[in-house]
């Protein structure tokens, strides 16, 4: 009798034990189809750029017969029809400046509607809103026409401009975070004597690193990305960004597309981790009671 | 409904009343300021607030009287004199007319603004006499602004930057959508009010009206479809990763991160080539014996509309696995173990704690999805502004509303028509966001946080 | 170190919630004062209206001589220690110490020099260096009150410290703070919701309830001479006991079977008029004995619950007048047992009384009403034919009187045993009952005329017995004059004839007063209120108007009026 008993249990454990391992076995096979999906495309693009033809229509299947550097060499060479350091030269010129400006801005106008309570303060909150439901075409096509006419806005401080100036009405993400910041502490801070602006300085800029780090990062790849305003701005080609540029090369040169995609993507990609990273540890250390 | 009309109908007559007892109680002071901007606080010697007062308003007089006044007529006429190239007769330029005009006006609300600001400060520099104290120096002032007005410090150029980016741009935009510019009324020939035509021609029989439905109908469907099937797949993908059982998971979040921080253009572009008529894809479909799909091309009225959906779950469903996966690190865990207790198998304790948990922390940004959906204009502006379709005014079938409008205004310069139909989807993609936003509990809750 | 003095303070949200209400206290220098009740009181709303962190909707606040009620909390010289510490996170603790030095813009070696002193006062110099989430709970607590003490402030406030600490640590840091106390010498504002904090650590301690003032006395005081029942039943642990009585000659009767016979000294305490009403009793836990069959008050059949905690053991047991079980303590051994049925018997001079409104019958007066005979002389008011204070009619709110009976009112702190001047008002009483308090005797007495119950305190050193007869002294202007009602006719200073009745009316943010006559509105704009007068269901408002010519308005008592308010005035419209 008991020993039958024993045979049951152990069965059932091994039921079990088996179930959960198909089960693991089950949800691998799911994350890897589902990342072979998300990086198939990508692998795409970085082989292509190192394909040795140029054009799209000589590779019959996906992958590239020969393989060369020609295409990333002739991006920095052939710069008579393409000049892709130029470009590169504007958008990161943008993307500093950009960086530089928005961060400001947008941390300022979080920070202040966060923490201080004045009578305009749902009336902005508000507004703000309903200005960002605009869709962003309307301020755009305005600019368009305006260059149009008069041919004004046709350089790359002007897309600084916009962009710093538009920035500040995203500014939710940041004031949730301040939000987190405990009152006691600016009270304290109060009653030992610091003005406003020094309560700024010196205790919410330190304690705002994470969102301060998050801002900069956002705002700095931003026009890395961007196509539609710098398209409609920047005429010349001598004033183009990465991303107008690139959009110029057609079909035929399509592994030169993939490699001034690939060369630009490799380093927000970078940016990218290291942000969810630095995102992730700050969250968790941030812990501002105490 | 009728309390409400009630309380608003109080509100208006005690406001006023209050009004009109100002002007009884209103002492020499205050009434100076009103006629003379700055001289009642002179009169309190405060000199610095004075002066920046008294500067407005002879900043503002000059400049009404030499540019405000003329371009502020300009803004309704648009102008009388039409230029003409042959004889080189240099005409009124309307579209500058509406700007400049626009800009006046908002000068002119500043400026009355200030004024009553004027007014305002002299009263209370009286209340603040009356009760003993004394009238506030400009040195002070100064002080303030580090301090207790520090936001206003801060708000300032944030502020003046969106007013002159965001506000007046739109505005123009939708003074523009009530004029007839576009095609072919455009400078140096003169442009017209025309009042509500354009949305007349929107929601008519016609060229255009036909298209706006369309579009609007396979808009809406998008809007949904493409949001649900992000918001679920990125759901599930944060629940499979989270799950104990998964090893080495900041690897497998790699890759979704990967497509994620790509920049859009570039992958969409990558994605046109591959689908293209004679792209990789439909290479590989013809050497092993089919024919081409036409995934892209004019034909491929649902084809295109599935593609551009995978595609945009492609590039989207990262970004709510993220979210997805910072709130489910929030749940407590204490819940399922109790849950485990009482006998809950992992499906129910899905249904019953995760998923409305999940829900519940997500919503708001469902709502914020759904408008930005709406407005996807990269998906199809990459993968198909080459093509327009048949029963398509300047468009296509997988064309979204704003796609519509960047083709009317940029490439064939029907600046009215698109003008009108952005507000249009203004009105619709605002309402139903402030609708729900106000609703929401974290707007209303958003105090209690502190 | 100086003292504090809250003088009418309110605090009304919007939405008329009253946070605080009409809050008066003179805090001492050097006094550790602690402001204790239930959540939601006002408490930490007081305390903050003192640090400048609420604005004051009404009333005054001085620190030292200073007004503060429009002065920064940076200029008021306070120091703050808050629940949650408040450190700041990014800087280290020497950081933290010197921050407020620092926005003083104080040199560094000062800094330094000072940081370094108090550190070693507080015993942490080895964690100077480092960053407050490194520290413990108790480590991190004594940071925040070096950073009090660092700057050396006019008080130190205290917004219950010691709640996010464990029970081990926070008896560790009561004693350490108390201690800090007698080191420093310094002005000690604590609030917390915890009693026992509340016993141990103050000189004095003040009850909130719902925003008003409970009580406030010496720990000692408050536990045996509570005021309310609420006062009686938070403070003491475990809770006094609270039973349902009727009173019919000299006892207490609890149910058909069981009575107390009041002591001598409680009859004599007592206010009169009480007979056969239904009157609160409370007993303390430790007020109850083991009796023996011959002499006890209660019978107990069965004991529900016997609890052991050492030295004392509390009993559950069931007692008539009351539902829930009565808790008895008893100073005994955890060896021994105890098995019911027991006999009780309770000390009956230390039973608590309360009339059906909560209120102690057995306290001292707030004012003691005294009869007189009163005649208008000229201007002047002449009381028993003897006393008379002169110009009355400029300051009494009647024109004449219905009788010649009426009352004055006197406070019980106000009566001495020496006559200081010679128009001091004199009146003869004979004690009753004595109470031996934290900083003065207590004495209960009544006059000859209709047994009116006085009372009166003086210093240890005097001494009287029952049946003593003592000459009272009351200067006076100490004095109020009333009605035979009880109904207040005069207020301390001058005030405008004639008083004028009127109504008013909130319209969107402001006030106005309203009035039938036109030329009166067109006369006076508006009216500045300079002082507010509460005579019970009315108000007495003293105000000027633009010209400077005083008006005195009577008006229903209205809790949104305070001093220094603007009212409007508009013409009233006669309905026909």
């Amino acid at each position: 009798m008991k020993t039958m008993t024993l045979n049951r249990s152990s069965t059932k454990a091994m039921n079990y034990k088996v179930k959960k391992v198909l089960g693991a076995v089950a949800i691998y096979c799911v994350l890897i189809i589902v990342c072979a999906i998300f990086l198939f495309p990508c692998l795409w693009l970085i082989l292509s750029s190192f394909s040795a033809t140029g054009s799209l229509y000589d590779t019959p299947g996906f992958f590239p017969e020969s393989y060369s550097f020609d295409a990333f060499i002739k991006l920095f060479t052939d710069t008579a029809n393409h000049n892709y350091p130029q470009w590169l030269a504007n958008t990161l010129v943008i993307a500093i400046f950009n960086c530089i400006f928005s961060t400001l801005l947008i941390i300022g106008t979080a920070y202040v509607i966060s923490y201080f309570q004045f009578k305009a303060r749902k009336g902005l909150m508000k507004s703000a809103l309903v200005l960002s439901m605009f869709p962003s075409f309307m301020g755009m096509t305005v600019i368009y026409i305006l260059m149009t006419q008069f041919n004004i806005v046709n350089n790359i401080w002007g897309l600084v401009l916009i962009y710093s100036c538009t920035a500040p009405l995203g500014y939710l993400v940041q004031k949730g975070f301040f939000d987190t910041i405990p009152q006691s502490i600016y009270e304290a801070a109060k009653i030992d004597g610091a003005t406003n602006a020094r309560i700024f300085t010196t205790i919410t800029l330190p304690l705002a690193k994470p969102i301060i780090v998050y801002t900069a990062l956002t705002s700095f790849t931003w026009p890395w990305s961007d196509f539609i305003l710098p398209k409609l701005l920047l005429i010349e080609k001598d004033n183009w960004t990465v991303a107008v540029g690139l959009m110029q090369l057609g079909q035929d040169e399509f592994a030169r597309f993939a490699a001034g995609s690939v060369f630009i993507a490799v380093p927000i990609v970078v940016l990218y981790f290291f942000l969810v990273k630095y995102m992730v540890n700050g969250m968790t250390s941030g812990a501002v009671k105490g | 409904m009728k309390r409400a009309f009630r309380r608003l109908g109080i509100k208006i007559s005690d406001s006023w009343t209050n009004f009109i007892n100002f002007f009884k109680v209103a002492n020499t002071n205050t009434k100076a300021s009103m006629s003379l901007m700055g001289l009642g606080q002179f009169m309190y010697r405060q000199v610095g607030r004075g002066i920046m007062y008294l500067g407005v308003e002879i900043l503002g007089i000059l400049f009404f009287a030499i540019y405000g006044f003329q371009w502020i007529v300009g803004l309704f006429t648009l102008g009388t004199v039409q230029g003409d190239p042959w004889t080189g007769k240099q005409g009124d330029n309307s579209v500058i007319f509406m700007l400049l005009g626009l800009m006046s006006v908002f000068l002119l609300i500043l400026f009355i603004a200030l004024y009553i600001s004027n007014v305002r400060d002299a009263n209370n520099t009286s209340k603040l006499v009356l009760k003993g104290e004394k009238p506030k120096k400009f040195k002070d002032d100064l002080k303030d602004l580090l301090d207790k007005k520090f936001y206003k410090t801060v708000l300032f150029l944030p502020l003046l930057g969106t007013i002159i980016f965001s506000v007046i741009p739109i505005v123009f935009m939708i003074l523009v959508a009530f004029t007839n510019y576009g095609e072919p009324y455009i400078p140096p020939v003169l442009v017209d009010w025309v009042g509500l035509e354009n949305f007349v021609q929107i929601f008519s029989l016609g060229e255009i009206g036909p298209t706006f439905f369309k579009i609007l109908g396979w808009n809406i469907l998008w809007a949904v479809a493409t949001t649900l099937l992000n918001y679920v797949l990125g759901l599930l993908l944060a629940i499979l990763l989270n799950k104990k059982i998964v090893k080495g998971k900041f690897f497998w979040r790699l890759f979704p991160i990967l497509a994620y921080a790509i920049p859009g253009f570039i992958t969409l572009t990558a994605f046109k080539f591959m689908f293209a008529q004679g792209g990789p894809i439909n290479n590989m479909i013809t050497s092993n014996g089919g024919s081409p799909i036409p995934f892209l091309t004019e034909d491929g009225t649902w084809w295109a509309r599935f593609i551009g959906l995978m595609i945009n779950a492609w590039l989207t469903i990262p970004s709510v696995m993220l979210l997805a996966t910072g709130i489910l690190s929030n749940i407590n865990s204490d819940l399922y173990e109790a849950a485990k207790i009482d006998g809950a198998g992992s499906a129910r304790q899905f249904k019953d704690i995760t998923l409305p948990f999940v829900i519940f922390a997500t919503t708001p940004t469902l709502i914020t999805s759904f408008i930005g959906n709406f407005n996807n204009f990269g998906v199809f502006y990459f993968l198909r502004s080459t093509v327009t379709t048949e029963g398509y005014f300047v468009s296509n079938d997988t064309d979204l509303l704003i796609n519509w409008l960047y083709r009317l205004s940029i490439d064939n310069q029907f600046y009215s028509i698109g003008a009108a139909i952005s507000l249009i989807i203004f009105i619709i993609t605002s309402s139903i966001s402030l609708i729900i936003y106000i609703k929401s509990p974290a707007y209303k809750k958003e105090d209690t946080f502190r | 170190m100086a003292k504090v003095t809250l003088v009418d303070v309110s605090k009304v949200y919007k939405g008329n919630v009253r946070a605080v209400s009409d809050f008066n206290l003179e805090i001492e220098d050097g006094e550790f004062i602690i402001f204790v009740g239930p959540s939601g009181c006002g408490k930490s709303t007081t305390l903050r209206m003192i640090a400048g962190l609420e604005e004051i909707t009404s009333g005054k606040i001085y620190i030292g001589d200073t007004l503060v009620n429009n002065i920064e909390p940076r200029d008021r010289d306070i120091a703050m220690v808050f629940q949650n510490y408040a450190l700041y996170p990014h800087m280290s603790v020497f950081d933290n110490l010197g921050y407020s030095l620092k926005c003083h813009h104080e040199k560094k070696e000062v800094i330094k020099e000072k940081v370094n002193s108090v550190a070693k006062l507080l015993n942490i110099e080895e964690l100077l260096e480092r960053k407050p989430k490194e520290l413990s709970g108790g480590q991190r607590q004594r940071v925040a009150l070096g950073r009090c003490l660092i700057r050396n402030p006019k008080a130190f406030l205290f917004d219950e410290p010691l709640s996010n600490l464990d029970a081990k640590l926070r008896v560790q840091m009561r004693s350490e703070i108390s201690k800090l106390h007698k080191q420093v010498e310094g002005t000690f504002i604590y609030v917390t919701h915890d009693q026992t904090e509340a016993m141990t650590m103050g000189d004095r301690i003040v009850v909130m309830k719902d925003g008003f003032v409970q009580q406030i006395d010496t720990p000692v005081n408050l536990y045996e001479h509570p005021v309310n029942v609420f006062v009686a039943t938070f403070l003491g642990s475990p809770q006094m006991n609270i039973f349902k009585v009727t009173l019919k000659g000299d006892k207490l009767i609890l149910d058909e079977n069981t009575s107390l016979t009041l002591s001598e000294k409680t009859k004599n305490k007592m206010m009169a008029g009480y007979d056969e009403q239904n009157l609160i009793l409370g007993i303390r836990p430790s007020d109850f004995d083991i009796a023996s069959k011959e002499d006890y008050d209660f019978y107990v059949e069965k004991i529900d619950l016997v609890e052991k905690l050492g030295n004392e053991t509390l009993l559950y047991l069931s007692l008539p007048g009351r539902e829930e079980n009565t808790i008895v303590s008893l100073k005994m051994d955890m060896g021994d047992d105890l098995k019911g049925p027991i006999y009780l018997k309770v000390n009956k001079d230390k039973i608590h009384l309360f009339n059906e409104d909560e209120v102690s019958i057995l306290k001292i007066n707030d004012y003691n009403y005294i009869p007189v005979t009163l005649k208008l002389e000229a201007a002047d008011l002449i009381i028993d034919k003897k006393y008379t204070i002169k110009d009355f009619l400029n300051k009494s709110l009647v024109n004449e009187f219905g009788s010649d009976e009426g009352k004055i009112r006197v406070p019980s702190e106000a009566f001495k045993l020496n006559r200081e001047n010679d128009d001091d008002f004199e009146v003869e009483v004979e004690i009753r009952a004595k109470d031996v308090r934290s900083k003065s005797n207590v004495y209960f007495a009544r006059m000859k005329k209709d047994f009116i119950r006085i009372t009166f305190m003086c210093d240890k050193d005097k001494h009287f017995k029952v049946g003593d007869k003592v000459k009272l002294y009351a200067p006076l202007n100490t004095l109020s004059v009333c009605d035979k009602d009880d109904n207040v006719i005069m207020v301390n200073d001058e005030i405008s004839k004639p008083i004028i009745d009127v109504e008013t009316k909130k319209i969107g943010q402001e006030f106005y007063v309203m009035h039938e006559d036109k030329a009166f509105v067109k006369a006076h704009k508006y009216l500045l209120v300079e002082k507010l007068y509460d005579l019970n269901a009315k108000m007495l408002l003293v105000s000027h108007d633009q010209k400077g010519e005083y008006l005195t308005l009577r008006i229903d008592r209205n809790d949104d009026f305070f001093n220094g308010m603007l009212l409007y005035t508009k013409v009233k419209k006669i309905k026909k």
